[in-house]
């Protein structure tokens, strides 16, 4: 199994050239600086690393949220 | 700076579309065609390009069927790597009065060209988001802006492509991809072969060019848009239509 969370986190963190440590797995994607489309982009790359398929909705506004939704499946 | 770029064209086998991926056979772009259907002029046309020196492919797909359409693009995508410019060329017409249009004329003309300019779109922007870069180019009709008696089902279907464009321009702008709009005028294809003599005569003496349009018009136009030349142009509609909309 691997870490979702974490690769999310890391995914995130080079797309914004930021420390993982400086992103919160709490915090909205809006105010980590991430906009729909950045989202759309992001999501994409994750669902080929984790081999999974994600259905956004507006529901999923976190990290928490987002790799929930992932270790679902 | 269109060599060996890989483009997409739907109705690529004739018309404006021949001529469209004729000129970007002649710069060298590799093309993936759609065709709605199988037959011996799209498989001579295609043939003729083909001997142009550079890789051309042919796919049939009815745009109308979403599913059909995800999976010639998967097909595209797999025999080509990735795609830089698609446009969406294909388009048909049942003219009528509003009251003797039938439904199926009025669901098959928005299926084709307003649906289909979406499902194709659709099924290609997450290759471009990937790859950072994209260019759609979507052909409407000069009618799409100024409407004409007998074609309100074409007229909408084509008006509605430039919101689609505008819309889609401002989605994936950031993204380095551009979506535009050309909207041609009366061109002297198939499409308006079937045009009386003396209509022909009427329409020409009311356009200020005094004359109707080549398929090369259209697609001259759509390899500078295709081009980094017009690399500051997006979101834009701009009409080959011998001065007939100004």
């Amino acid at each position: 199994m691997k870490d979702v969370k974490g690769t999310i986190i890391r995914i995130i963190a080079e797309y914004l050239d930021k420390e993982e440590s400086e992103i919160s797995a709490e915090s909205t994607f809006q105010e980590i600086g991430l906009d729909s489309l950045d989202i759309m982009e992001l999501v994409m790359q994750m669902e080929e690393e984790l081999d999974c398929k994600v259905e956004l909705s507006q529901e999923i506004t976190t990290i928490d949220k987002l790799a929930e939704l992932i270790e679902e499946q | 700076m269109l060599k060996d770029k890989v483009v997409v064209i739907t109705g690529g086998t004739r018309g404006i579309g021949y001529e469209i991926a004729r000129k970007f056979a002649q710069n060298g772009s590799k093309l993936g065609i759609i065709a709605s259907r199988m037959s011996e002029q799209a498989i001579k046309n295609v043939d003729e390009l083909q001997k142009m020196g550079t890789e051309v492919r042919l796919y049939i797909c009815d745009i109308k069927d979403s599913e059909q359409v995800e999976t010639e693009a998967k097909r595209i995508l797999d025999d080509f790597g990735n795609i830089d410019i698609l446009i969406n060329n294909a388009g048909i017409t049942r003219d009528n009065l509003l009251p003797s249009l039938g439904i199926a004329e009025i669901d098959e003309v928005i299926d084709v060209n307003l649906k289909g300019t979406i499902y194709v779109t659709r099924a290609f922007i997450k290759n471009f988001v990937r790859q950072r870069h994209g260019n759609i180019i979507n052909i409407s009709s000069v009618v799409g802006m100024m409407g004409n008696k007998g074609q309100t089902n074409y007229a909408a279907s084509k008006a509605g492509i430039i919101g689609f464009s505008k819309s889609v321009a401002k989605e994936y702008g950031r993204k380095n991809i551009r979506c535009n709009a050309i909207a041609p005028g009366y061109i002297a294809t198939e499409m308006t072969g079937a045009l009386t003599g003396d209509m022909v005569e009427n329409i020409k003496q009311s356009l200020p060019l005094g004359m109707l349009g080549e398929p090369s018009d259209v697609a001259n136009l759509a390899l500078f848009l295709a081009d980094d030349c017009s690399k500051y142009i997006t979101g834009e509609v701009i009409k080959v239509d011998g001065g007939m909309y100004v």
